[in-house]
């Protein structure tokens, strides 16, 4: 690797981050409130998807990203409907709606487009750097907003339990809905900005994005700022296996696909120092 | 848990078959709706998969890697581990198989049927290796089961794509698969020309063994107590050894699952043939309340769903894809209390899994 590459290496690494670190903090308002959604994986692919189809009807980027939010703030608003409403385990309708979301989005593109592979919306590519900047700073606002609003506070008490909330005066069902609603569409965003990295949906595309965003929730401590860190981390192992990829490293030019395994088992062993780290912190053994 | 354990039989399995009952409601509501020919494409969904010998046999044949995931999701649920792994281990399960079958192919005077045990075997062996990852990482460093197992199993899937598709590649064929597998170490058909093999009374001889374990033996008990009350496990002395256990017999079976696509009527390992079964498995393990008596009828219900989908997609105008939504509203259904008392397994919930929560 040249000098000359780092620049971009860091371009590539933040916009690999940037979706991550939404969607981590999207999943970090739903811990919070005691009501953690396993659904972010779900969110966003519909998000992808609908991006692409939007950003492709209209050709206008600023309304494909607006509909991929849409995507995950609809699918979001059923895990809570169900979850809140009708007393659903929330692991469980999260679950569906990762197996919901691929087979619901590969109907509706078959119905559409008459195919259920790559969907090109090069409207979306328009602005590469302005996607960039509205996500990194649609994290950190929403970061902000979580660690240092009332509203983040009353999600912590809403997430202490319902009596904790009662005593309070809170009513923990709306901020727990309200917190789903904001995972939701934040990793509708996110995934909004993925079909944007290569202007199309390609199915599949999120790839375990999801679960890396709950990752990063709790290796970030269980602090938004936290969270977005470990985003970073993350975005970066992204970034080096794409470069990776792209140069071929010398004598094992097959070997290119099995670097896309590197960012998993790097982030489980990242997950894995870290909780060893903090126990020998805490002392204990 | 105690509410639940109290409920007779009847009492637990009578709002999970009305809820299944109303997902296949839906799947009638969309048949009406998106088909130009309701009448054909509802008889080829809910028909089709009961109207032939081949089509029926295959059904089951497919719901035998399912049934094996889903079993091996309730022993980790029972014990109080989130094991999202499944697809992945299921995936080294496909390439270990392969590999071994490949392997006995060469040597020669070995007996078929010791053959293809071994390639079982050696399934379940890289499936409950992966597994124990996870169960090694908790009781290591404390790093949730929940997250390892995805990320190692996704690590795995990515890494056995690639091998199956680059370096162990049959090159003589236009498919990414590796060789195709001697014919006598595959799984014997039962009915040719049907594709239904013996892995479907494995899986049948494993549901079995599991229901045995889980309510019979004293290991399963001691795995459902732990899963139960955790505290209470603590004090009487069970070893957090068991929690690793769990989580390797849920690998081990996943793992099975993989050599049965392989040693079925694939025969050989092709990239991404795992297809969902891992996630699927979980689902069905849910839907089954964890029960590996339950288990038989979801897995088989899935599999109806799968059939009836692809039926319909051939017969008629509908899509291939809406299995995978009927399963989601099956799942919305059954765990809404709509459809009468449900309680997920305490997953994560025990205090051997989860003590490192406590304090933070």
């Amino acid at each position: 690797m040249s000098l000359d590459t780092l620049p971009s290496l860091g371009l590539a690494a933040l916009s690999s981050a940037a979706p991550l670190g939404l969607a981590a903090v999207g999943g970090f308002a739903t811990e919070s409130a005691g009501s953690l959604s396993i659904a972010l994986e779900g969110c966003m692919l519909a998000g992808a998807f609908s991006a692409a189809a939007v950003g492709r009807a209209t050709g206008d980027a600023a309304l494909g990203m607006a509909a991929g939010a849409m995507a995950g703030l609809l699918l979001s608003s059923l895990v809570g409907a169900l979850a809140l409403g009708l007393g659903a385990d929330v692991f469980v309708v999260g679950l569906a709606v990762n197996i919901l979301a691929p087979g619901a989005v590969s109907m509706v593109s078959q119905a559409a487009y008459g195919t259920k592979g790559v969907l090109s919306a090069e409207a979306l590519r328009a602005g590469e750097l302005r996607i960039l900047a509205l996500l990194a700073a649609a994290a950190l606002l929403l970061a902000f907003f979580l660690s240092r609003s009332v509203f983040g506070l009353r999600l912590r008490v809403a997430g202490a339990g319902d009596e904790v909330a009662k005593a309070a005066g809170i009513a923990s069902g709306p901020y727990r809905y309200a917190a789903h609603l904001i995972a939701g569409a934040s990793s509708g965003l996110a995934g909004a900005a993925l079909a944007a990295g290569i202007g199309a949906y390609v199915p599949g595309m999120s790839t375990g994005r999801g679960w890396i965003a709950l990752v990063a929730v709790f290796l970030g401590g269980r602090r938004p700022g936290g969270a977005l860190l470990a985003s970073l981390l993350f975005g970066l192992l992204f970034a080096l296996a794409n470069l990776a990829q792209g140069i071929g490293f010398p004598g094992a030019a097959s070997g290119a696909e099995l670097l896309q395994a590197v960012p998993y088992a790097a982030t489980a062993i990242a997950l894995v120092a870290w909780r060893r780290a903090k126990r020998g912190r805490e002392g204990r053994t | 848990m105690s509410d639940r354990s109290s409920l007779s039989l009847a009492e637990r399995a009578l709002p999970r078959i009305a809820a299944l009952g109303a997902s296949l409601g839906f799947a009638a509501l969309y048949a009406l709706l998106a088909s130009s020919d309701p009448r054909h494409a509802l008889a080829a969904f809910f028909v089709g998969p009961f109207s032939s010998r081949y089509s029926f046999y295959s059904l089951l044949e497919s719901s035998a890697p399912l049934l094996a995931c889903a079993l091996g999701a309730c022993i980790a649920f029972r014990a109080g581990a989130f094991n999202l792994g499944g697809e992945g281990q299921v995936s080294v399960g496909t390439l270990a198989a392969a590999l071994a079958g490949g392997a006995l192919g060469g040597m020669g005077g070995l007996p078929p049927l010791a053959g293809i045990a071994i390639a079982i075997l050696a399934a379940a062996a890289a499936g409950s290796a992966l597994a124990l990852l996870s169960a090694i990482a908790w009781r290591r460093a404390g790093a949730q089961v929940m997250l390892t197992s995805f990320l190692f199993a996704q690590a795995a899937s990515i890494a056995v794509d690639w091998a199956i598709g680059g370096p162990l590649r049959d090159p003589g064929s236009n498919l990414l698969a590796m060789p195709l597998i001697a014919r006598g170490l595959r799984l014997p058909l039962l009915l040719p020309p049907s594709p239904l093999s013996f892995a479907f009374p494995i899986a049948l001889v494993l549901a079995v063994c599991a229901v045995f374990f889980t309510k019979g033996s004293r290991a399963g008990s001691e795995i459902r107590l732990l899963g139960k009350n955790p505290d209470f496990a603590r004090a009487i002395g069970l070893s957090p050894r068991l929690g690793a256990w769990a989580m390797g017999i849920s690998g081990a079976l996943a793992g099975v699952a993989g050599s049965f696509l392989v040693l079925g009527q694939a025969g050989r390992a092709i990239v991404g043939m795992t297809g969902g079964v891992g996630w699927n498995g979980l689902a069905v393990a849910l839907i089954a309340g964890s029960d590996g008596l339950g288990a038989l009828p979801a897995a088989l219900f899935f599999a109806w769903l799968d059939a009836g989908a692809r039926q319909a997609s051939i017969l008629a105008d509908l899509s291939p894809d809406a299995s995978s939504v009927l399963k989601a509203v099956a799942l919305f259904l059954i765990t809404a209390k709509l459809a009468g008392p449900y309680r997920r397994p305490r997953i994560g919930g025990g205090k051997f899994w989860k003590r490192r929560e406590a304090g933070s």
